[in-house]
C-alpha cells in the first residue's frame, strides 16, 4: 500500500511538472530571456517570485522553460534508446546464434566503458550540445534495454503460443513483433520510467559540465550550473533547480517502482498488505 | 543421436479420424510436429522420409509455401489451451489472425468471421467474448477458441495433439464431441493424438498404436478392440477399465518401462516387456506385416488377443 501511495505521488509530481512546463508560455510571468538589469540576483520578491539570475532573468520563468528542455530531453532520448535497444534485444533473443553473439558482445563492450568519458569524447568530437548528449545516451543506453528484452525473449519464445502461431502459418517476423514483443514489454515499461530519470540526470550533469544545453537556452542543469557560482550570495538560485531535478528524478523512480509491482503479478499480493 | 520417431507411416483420408495412440514419450507429438515441419531444429532434425499432402511432399516444400499450408490447409490444435493462446491479444483477434494471414481478409472482415466462428463452437455472446483476453476464458472455452481458430480457414487436415488432456473430465467429452462434429460437417480429416484408449474407441475410424517411436499396430478402430494383435496393444487394453468387463476383474499393468531411446534393444523394442517374446524378438526388429482387413502388426509372433 505504501508503495502504491509513493507511485501515486510520483505520478502526480510528474503530471504537475509536465503540465507546468507545457503551459510555460502562458503561465510564466516573463520570457526566459528578458533581462531586468535593475534586479540582478535579487532573491524572491513580489515581481520575481523566485528571484532573478546574474543577468536579471526571472528564475521561475527560467525553470518553467528549462523543464521543457530537460523533461523533453529525458523523454525523447529514452524513447529513442528503448526503440534501438528493444529492436536489437528482440533480434538477439529471437534469432540466436551469431546475430545474438554479435549484438551482445557489442553490448558488453559498451558496458565496460565509462559513460562520462564517452560523453566528453563525443562532445570533443562532435561539439557540445544537447543533441550530442542525447546521441551518447542512445549509443550507451540501448544495451540496458537490449539485455532486458533479450532475457524476456529467451523465455517467451519457448512458450506454446509461439509454436501455435508458427503452426498457424505466421512468418518469423510476424511471430517476433506481434507474438513475442508484446509479452516482453512489462519490464521494459518499468525500465523506461527509470531511464527517463537517468537521462534527466545525465542532461543536468552534462550541462553542468558545459557540454549540454548551450546558453542562452534554459535547462534545469544550466540553472544549477549558473546558480552554483552565486551560492553564497543567493543560495536559492542553485538550490531551486537542484530541488526540481531531485523531485523529477524521485518521482520517476517512485512511478517505476510502483509500475514494477503492478506489472509483476508475483509481487502484486505482497504490496497489497 | 536419438531417433525419436522412426519408420512411422500412415494414411489420412478426407472425412476420416485417424488416431495415434501410445504412452508418453513414444513419439506421437514429434510425429505430429513433423507433418508441419515444426520440430525445433536444432536440436531436432528430420533425416528422411516423405510426407505427401495433396500431391506435394511437405518435407521438400520451400518454407514460404509451407507457411501457406500451416494453419490454412493443415491446422493444429495443441495440448494446453491456456498456454497456446497469446495472453496479450484478445481472443477474437487471435482467431482472426490466420484468416487475414491466409485468406487476405481485412481486419474488420476477419474479426466478424472470428465472432461467427466463436459462435459455431458454442461460446455464448461471441460479440462480447471476442474482446476477452485468454485469461478471462475457462480451460474448456480456451480449447473451443483454439478449435475455432483451427477451423477458421476450413483446413483439409486438423491435427489435434491431445486436445483434452489438460481439461476436466466433464469438459473432455464436450470438446471431443465438438471436434468430431466440426470434422464431419466440413469433411475434414483429423489426426487425433492421444494416450486415452477410451477416446479412440468412441471417435476414431482407424488407429495407429505407437511404441518407442514406431507404429506397432494399425487397424480399424472396431477391429483393434475386438482383436488386438500386438502384445503391446493387448497390454494397453487390459490395463484400462472397460464397461463391459466383469465386475471384480483386475486390471493388468504392463511390467517394466519403455526402452531408453539412447539405448534401444537390437530386436523388437517391446521384447523386454513382452509376455509372448520368442528368441527371434531379441535379435531382429519386426516390420509391419498385413493381416488383412486393413490390420497390420509389427510382431514376429501370431498373437490372438
Amino acid at each position: 500500500m505504501l508503495r502504491h501511495r509513493l507511485a501515486s505521488i510520483g505520478f502526480v509530481i510528474i503530471l504537475f511538472l509536465s503540465i507546468a512546463t507545457i503551459l510555460a508560455p502562458w503561465i510564466a510571468p516573463y520570457s526566459p530571456y528578458d533581462q531586468d538589469l535593475y534586479n540582478v540576483l535579487s532573491g524572491p520578491s513580489a515581481a520575481h517570485w523566485l528571484g532573478t539570475d546574474n543577468v536579471g532573468r526571472d528564475l521561475l520563468s527560467r525553470l518553467l522553460y528549462g523543464g521543457r528542455v530537460s523533461l523533453l530531453f529525458g523523454l525523447i532520448s529514452t524513447v529513442l534508446t528503448a526503440a534501438l535497444g528493444i529492436t536489437l534485444g528482440l533480434l538477439a533473443g529471437f534469432k540466436g546464434g551469431i546475430i545474438d553473439a554479435a549484438i551482445m558482445r557489442v553490448a558488453d563492450a559498451f558496458l565496460c566503458f565509462p559513460v562520462l568519458v564517452f560523453l566528453l569524447a563525443m562532445a570533443a568530437a562532435l561539439g557540445p550540445g544537447l543533441q550530442n548528449v542525447g546521441l551518447s545516451i542512445v549509443l550507451f543506453g540501448w544495451t540496458f534495454f537490449a539485455r532486458l528484452v533479450r532475457g524476456q525473449v529467451l523465455v517467451v519464445r519457448e512458450l506454446p503460443f509461439v509454436e501455435a502461431a508458427r503452426a498457424a502459418g505466421a512468418s518469423p517476423t510476424r511471430i517476433m513483433w506481434r507474438h513475442i514483443l508484446p509479452n516482453t514489454l512489462a519490464p521494459v515499461i518499468v525500465g523506461m520510467t527509470l531511464f527517463i530519470s537517468i537521462a534527466i540526470l545525465i542532461e543536468s550533469g552534462a550541462t553542468f559540465l558545459g557540454i549540454g544545453a548551450q546558453p542562452p537556452t534554459a535547462s534545469w542543469g544550466k540553472e544549477l550550473a549558473s546558480g552554483r557560482e552565486y551560492l553564497e550570495q543567493v543560495p536559492l538560485y542553485a538550490i531551486l533547480p537542484g530541488l526540481v531535478i531531485m523531485l523529477a528524478v524521485l518521482a520517476f523512480n517512485f512511478l517505476g517502482d510502483g509500475l514494477q509491482d503492478a506489472l509483476n503479478p508475483r509481487l502484486r499480493g505482497e504490496t497489497k498488505k | 543421436m536419438v531417433h525419436a520417431v522412426n519408420g512411422v507411416s500412415f494414411d489420412l483420408r478426407r472425412g476420416e479420424i485417424v488416431a495415434l495412440v501410445g504412452e508418453s514419450g513414444c513419439g506421437k507429438s514429434v510425429t505430429a510436429l513433423s507433418i508441419l515441419r515444426l520440430v525445433a531444429d536444432p536440436p531436432g532434425r528430420i533425416t528422411g522420409g516423405a510426407i505427401h499432402f495433396d500431391g506435394v511432399d511437405l518435407l521438400t516444400e520451400p518454407l514460404s509455401a509451407l507457411r501457406d499450408i500451416r494453419g490454412n490447409r493443415i491446422a493444429m490444435i495443441f495440448q494446453e489451451p491456456m498456454n497456446s493462446l497469446n495472453p496479450v491479444h484478445p481472443i477474437g483477434h487471435q482467431i482472426a489472425e490466420p484468416l487475414s494471414l491466409h485468406q487476405g481478409l481485412s481486419t474488420q472482415h476477419a474479426l466478424s468471421k472470428a465472432i461467427e466462428l466463436l459462435g459455431s463452437v458454442r461460446i455464448p455472446e461471441p460479440e462480447q467474448r471476442g474482446n476477452d483476453y485468454p485469461h478471462q476464458f475457462s480451460g474448456g472455452m480456451q480449447q473451443r477458441a483454439m478449435i475455432a481458430m483451427g477451423m477458421g480457414c476450413e483446413p483439409d487436415i486438423i491435427i489435434a495433439d491431445e486436445p483434452t488432456t489438460a481439461l476436466d473430465v466433464t469438459i473432455q467429452a464436450q470438446i471431443l464431441e465438438l471436434l468430431a462434429e466440426q470434422v464431419l460437417a466440413r469433411q475434414t480429416a483429423m489426426l487425433l493424438i492421444t494416450h486415452n484408449l477410451g477416446i479412440v474407441a468412441r471417435y476414431a475410424d482407424r488407429v495407429n498404436v505407437m511404441y518407442a517411436g514406431r507404429i506397432v499396430e494399425q487397424a480399424n478402430a472396431d477391429d483393434l478392440y475386438e482383436r488386438p494383435r500386438h502384445p503391446y496393444t493387448i497390454g494397453l487394453l487390459q490395463s484400462v477399465p472397460r464397461l463391459d468387463q466383469e465386475i471384480g476383474g483386475r486390471l493388468i499393468p504392463i511390467d517394466g518401462q519403455p526402452p531408453n531411446p539412447l539405448n534401444m534393444p537390437p530386436g523388437c523394442p517391446f521384447q523386454p516387456r513382452c509376455r509372448f517374446a520368442v528368441g527371434q524378438c531379441e535379435r531382429e526388429l519386426p516390420a509391419l506385416r498385413p493381416l488383412g482387413e486393413g490390420q497390420s502388426v509389427a510382431c514376429w509372433v501370431d498373437v490372438d488377443g
